[in-house]
């Protein structure tokens, strides 16, 4: 099962629980609209490249459509569908004011230089400049892109309407991006952690943790969660895993990875099958890194007793189904990693209001949404006695659906 | 009328297809013709069935008792066979017979049929048979009758639901899903 085939199996069995008619599905299921564009350039060897661009718009009703840009040869409209209405359920948990979407380009990245890339995006917004906007629709970074491309995304995007850093969020620091973007996704985790322990009267501090994928998300998470005493018990990246049961020193592993690029080599732990950092002894699991990891054979041997979800869709529906039963509790994607779009939004505000906020209020503001959010959830799921997976969607479907109906003029 | 004559009146009568003029004179011999005018009751709805019978001439109401009303659920025309399904369920009348029009009509008594079956023979088991025929025939056109009417109240009643499923969500999302 894909990623995006087990988001919607989780919204399928929360809108089952709502006892949603088959129809008040499809009305929250079913695309705004979806546009296809011609993205044509010049290589740099002079030879023409065809490429397609795809904007999904999921939902507005709350706000603005908002959601990333990803650059990938996988892109397409199938693609672009199932991940924009994750954003449309994502914004909704932690309550800003945005709809979702998703979009991107079906090129390779890796196999393009940078004036090839500027170019691709360029052309890009002039076919598409007039279905985004700040008040319309807020592309954000995604897969092979980045505060870069955000950049000549505000920059093509200016010349059609005039000065707006608002069109997208992810900005670079001296491009009205915010402070504390770029570590937003893995402080969110860090939050969302805290949240749940603080109910279970426990905290950070002496914690064991193991975290899959060493990127933007889960490089920062670790950082993080050491500077409040976690100690990070083992990391992978696709290079390779370490361990270290007395807890790895991030700054000096941070080091290491910004030299050699993986985390595999590190002197301060012991090397590991990258596979087995999924089962390794941990009190806490932070899968970082792809959707889909956590399975029906390896959820019988995660030992866990919480799992963080910071990549998008890590466990398959089955791997749910098994980790609830053993009584591992899970934090969902749709609100563990949900950091990212709300310090955009973040940006997003401070780019309209022509002001910049300090870092300190931007983590403070980070903190309040993620409780406020955490709080929804779990008083849900405490009151109902569903997971917290289950209650993340219903809260996301009932804000939806509230604004929808709204909307509708009903 | 002779029974040999009155025979060859029935033989397109459903109950004694495949029968002679003969096997079926034997059957009728017995039977008693009665007279009924418009309105007059033939039988009732939970008597005892006492036989069973045919129509000649005329036009029958069938009608069953629904609440306080009587509804007609059926109109026979000459020729019809009616009253029979007692003789075989042993159950009273399921329904009531009454002449809508002046009507001709044989009665076959429950003792001489009761009478025909003890002695059996090839007739017999034709009439048996044609009477089981009949029934299964009714059967088959009640299914069809109650799957249409199942299929107008599925009909009737969805464009309702339609109309309330928005109403339900709405409510629900401010009651049970309120956060």
């Amino acid at each position: 099962m894909s990623a995006t085939d087990a988001t919607r199996w989780f919204f399928t069995r929360a809108a089952r629980r709502m006892d949603l008619a088959e129809r008040i599905q499809t009305l929250l299921l079913t695309p705004s609209r979806t546009v296809k564009v011609e993205v044509a350039i010049e290589l740099d060897n002079g030879e023409l490249g065809n490429f397609t661009g795809y904007r999904c718009q999921h939902a507005n009703d709350r706000g603005p459509y908002k959601g990333g840009l990803r650059y990938h040869p996988q892109v397409d409209e199938d693609h672009a569908e199932a991940l924009a209405s994750l954003m449309t359920w994502k914004t909704a948990v932690v309550d800003v004011p945005f709809g979702g979407a998703k979009g991107g380009i079906n090129c390779d990245p890796r196999t393009m230089s940078q004036k090839e890339l500027e170019r691709v995006t360029r052309r890009f917004v002039q076919q598409i400049h007039d279905i985004i906007g700040p008040q319309v629709d807020i592309p954000a970074p995604d897969m092979g892109t980045n505060a870069t491309v955000m950049a000549w995304i505000m920059s093509e995007y200016s010349k059609f309407h005039g000065f707006s850093p608002a069109v997208v969020t992810g900005k670079p620091l001296d491009l009205h991006g915010s402070a504390g973007r770029e570590e937003a996704t893995g402080r969110g985790v860090m939050y969302a952690t805290e949240e749940l322990l603080r109910r279970q009267g426990r905290q950070l501090a002496g914690l064991r943790f193991a975290i899959q994928g060493f990127g933007n998300v889960g490089s920062h998470a670790a950082r993080l969660l050491a500077e409040q005493g976690a100690r990070i018990v083992a990391v992978s990246d696709i290079g390779g895993a370490v361990r270290n049961p007395e807890g790895l020193d991030i700054p000096r592993l941070l080091e290491h990875v910004a030299r050699t690029r993986s985390v595999a080599g590190f002197e301060g732990g012991e090397p590991m099958p990258a596979d087995e950092l999924l089962v390794s002894e941990c009190d806490v699991l932070i899968p970082a890194a792809l959707g889909g990891v956590i399975t029906r054979e390896n959820a019988q041997h995660i030992r866990a007793g919480l799992v963080v979800e910071a990549a998008n869709a890590p466990t398959t529906p089955e791997a749910d189904e098994i980790l609830e039963k053993r009584g591992i509790v899970v934090l969902p994607d749709i609100y563990a990693n949900a950091g990212g779009v709300t310090v955009s939004y973040f940006e997003w505000v401070q780019n309209l209001q022509n002001f910049r906020w300090e870092l300190d209020d931007i983590n403070d503001k980070l903190r309040g949404r993620m409780a406020a959010a955490f709080e929804t959830i779990y008083g849900l799921a405490t009151r109902k006695k569903i997971s917290l997976r289950e209650a993340a969607y219903i809260v996301a479907i009932g804000r939806v659906g509230r604004a929808t109906l709204y909307m509708m003029g009903m | 009328m002779e029974p040999m004559e009155l025979a060859r009146q029935l033989a397109d009568v459903s109950l004694f297809q495949g029968m002679s003029p003969e096997q079926i004179a034997t059957i009728v011999g017995g039977a008693e013709r009665q007279h009924y005018a418009a309105g007059e009751v033939i039988c009732r709805e939970g008597d005892p069935v006492d036989g069973f019978y045919i129509l000649l001439e005329g036009r029958v109401s069938v009608r069953k008792a629904q609440g306080e009303r009587e509804a007609e659920v059926a109109v026979l025309s000459p020729k019809a066979v009616f009253g029979e399904m007692g003789l075989i369920g042993g159950k009273p009348r399921s329904a009531s017979c009454v002449a809508a029009e002046p009507c001709v009509i044989y009665r076959i008594d429950r003792a001489a049929f009761e009478e025909l079956c003890a002695r059996g023979g090839a007739a017999t088991v034709r009439l048996v048979l044609n009477l089981a025929a009949i029934i299964a025939a009714r059967l088959e056109s009640l299914t069809a009758a109650f799957a249409e009417l199942t299929e107008r109240v599925e009909h009737a009643r969805k464009p309702e639901d339609k109309v309330h499923e928005l109403d339900v969500f709405r409510d629900k999302l401010y009651t049970e899903w309120a956060f």
